[in-house]
């Protein structure tokens, strides 16, 4: 097996979590490097959890994942979680924060969906972006015009049980819209579940 | 079999796939960008100005450079730390501009790409002489671009001669996709210089220059092997000496940990002296610091190993027996002593717990280098 981070091999890992996994694609030494956090916090009376900190090396893969367009990185981030994630959300269903479909053109595929595929729940795309709009490109105060841009695909039957998922979040101003617009819909419960997030 | 149009990387663990599709992941780095300048320029005819002459040696390995560069041989200028390696290829660039081609100077050290574009500007007042590297890489234009490796991916086939600098530094040396970046950069036409050239790049024409330009030997260093109490000791009285005569030194260290360790410790004795390593910030302050002679010492990594010119410096390098000091490094380091005509000597000292065969070889080398004089 090689790392797809350091490109080595790494057979001669000593790591606990073997003993329930096959084996994992990310090196031990690459995974130290990671900041696993698992925070819980409350967003707009949803619980969430969020797995890492987004810095450093996490920022770094996300981006040559989103940015580079490699998804050889996309099962790295999840994998050591996945069952036990599988397990604690079972039941629900998983909806994407949507991004623009010409970015995902361009790039050949969802970044959000690759990350989360290796989640053994069922999985909808309900919500989708009406035009170009980057949070990241904008100041904290104007984060909050997102309100505008998503929109829930019509005709389509919304689960009860949701599990909203992202790759990073910042203030929260997506997320929450995002739930808002679920219940709206019909949604009876909705938990979130973020890959990092910006601790200040 | 997928082979990579950008970097010639064939290693299929290095290739993934989107939608059935393979990408390259080695040089997944570099953007798709390329420069948009065209490759030929008019001709411009310029002679260089210099405030000294070069030396018979030198003039002779010019027009032989400039022999080859017609016949479309590629040359490795095997010269010692100090040679005037720089000085040595202006008539090949003065040759390549006049026949309208763009001149790449290639060099792995950031450092020393600013001070050889500050260099060459000097040299060449008439002339656009643009320094690239990262962060620094808004303005892409000019007839001599001294470029860091990284930024090799921006020029393909845009050069009509290509000079390398320090081909055996890190960033560059064991690099296969730097390689082929440079590689890309110009069809024939190029120039490799180094002190300590590795075996691979004797296959080209070898030229050799072992005298330094003011004729005076390489110091040649000497080996010290002592305890760690009695390194610490030797070394306060060494720099308590080179405090009183007012001589600049420089201390090596294998790694960071040990440079700050050092350092902290030193410090307490001689209030003058600072750390310099890979992950401090303000480099150039320390650097200008250094040269008004605030700091009198500096423990610094192989980050310094190589293209700085003090006057009078004095060398000392700690653990040289450590794995990291191979020949090449110990090599590049004491050719930092006595490169200025005021100042044309000076001490290099190896200290180590044990005498390493790194050591010994580059000793040696030096040594026979010196007798060509």
């Amino acid at each position: 097996m090689i790392c797809p981070l350091c490109n080595k091999s790494h057979h001669d890992d000593a790591d606990l979590n073997l003993l329930f996994h096959d084996e994992f694609k990310l090196c031990y030494r690459c995974y130290l490097k990671f900041e696993v956090i698992f925070k819980r916090f409350k967003i707009n009376d949803c619980t969430a959890i969020a797995i890492y900190r987004y810095e450093g090396a996490i920022k770094d893969c996300l981006f040559q994942l989103k940015g580079q367009y490699d998804i050889s990185l996309a099962p790295i981030f999840l994998e050591r979680f996945s069952f036990y994630l599988s397990v604690y959300y079972e039941g629900y269903t998983i909806v994407y924060v949507p991004s623009y479909y010409i970015d995902d053109q361009k790039r050949g595929f969802n970044h959000v969906e690759v990350i989360f595929e290796c989640l053994k729940l069922s999985k909808t795309r309900l919500l989708y972006k009406n035009k170009q709009y980057k949070q990241s490109e904008r100041h904290y105060s104007e984060r909050e015009e997102i309100n505008q841009v998503i929109e829930i695909i019509p005709n389509q039957k919304v689960p009860r049980k949701i599990l909203l998922v992202d790759d990073v979040m910042t203030s929260g101003n997506t997320l929450k819209k995002c739930i808002n617009v679920l219940k709206e819909n019909g949604a009876k419960k909705v938990k979130v579940l973020i890959l990092s997030m910006v601790c200040r | 079999m997928y082979r990579c149009p950008r970097c010639g990387n064939i290693n299929q663990l290095y290739i993934g796939y989107i939608n059935n599709i393979p990408y390259c992941r080695r040089c997944i780095g570099f953007k798709k960008k390329v420069a948009p300048i065209s490759p030929n320029l008019k001709s411009i005819i310029v002679t260089p100005k210099l405030n000294y002459e070069l030396s018979k040696e030198q003039k002779q390995i010019s027009s032989q450079l400039v022999d080859n560069y017609k016949k479309g041989q590629n040359t490795l200028v095997y010269a010692v730390c100090g040679a005037g390696k720089t000085e040595i290829v202006l008539q090949v660039i003065t040759y390549a501009l006049s026949l309208g081609r763009r001149v790449g100077f290639i060099i792995p050290r950031r450092e020393v790409v600013k001070e050889i574009a500050k260099r060459l500007a000097e040299i060449f007042p008439t002339i656009r002489v643009n320094a690239i590297y990262g962060g620094h890489n808004q303005e892409l234009d000019g007839d001599i671009l001294v470029l860091t490796a990284h930024q090799a991916y921006l020029y393909a086939n845009k050069f009509g001669l290509v000079i390398i600098d320090e081909i055996d530094a890190f960033p560059y040396y064991g690099n296969q996709t730097l390689k082929a970046f440079v590689e890309r950069t110009c069809n024939e036409g190029f120039i490799y210089l180094s002190a300590t050239p590795p075996k691979e790049y004797e296959t080209n024409k070898v030229v050799t220059l072992f005298k330094r330009y003011h004729r005076y030997p390489l110091p040649e260093p000497v080996i010290i092997k002592k305890s760690e109490l009695g390194q610490i000791i030797w070394m306060v009285k060494k720099l308590r000496q080179y405090y009183f005569d007012k001589k600049p030194c420089f201390v090596y260290l294998p790694t960071i940990k040990l440079c700050k360790r050092y350092y902290f410790f030193y410090h307490l004795f001689f209030p003058s002296c600072y750390l310099f390593h890979s992950l401090i910030e303000n480099k150039d302050e320390i650097i200008k610091k250094f040269r008004n002679g605030e700091y009198k010492v500096l423990f610094t990594t192989t980050i310094l190993e190589r293209g700085i010119t003090f006057p009078n410096l004095q060398v000392i390098v700690l653990y040289s027996d450590h794995l990291l000091f191979n020949e090449m490094n110990l090599i590049q380091i004491a050719g930092r002593v006595g490169r200025n005509y005021k100042y044309p000597s000076g001490e290099v000292y190896f200290l180590g717990k044990t005498v390493s065969e790194g050591m010994k070889i580059a000793v040696s080398k030096i040594k026979s280098a010196n007798l060509f004089i």
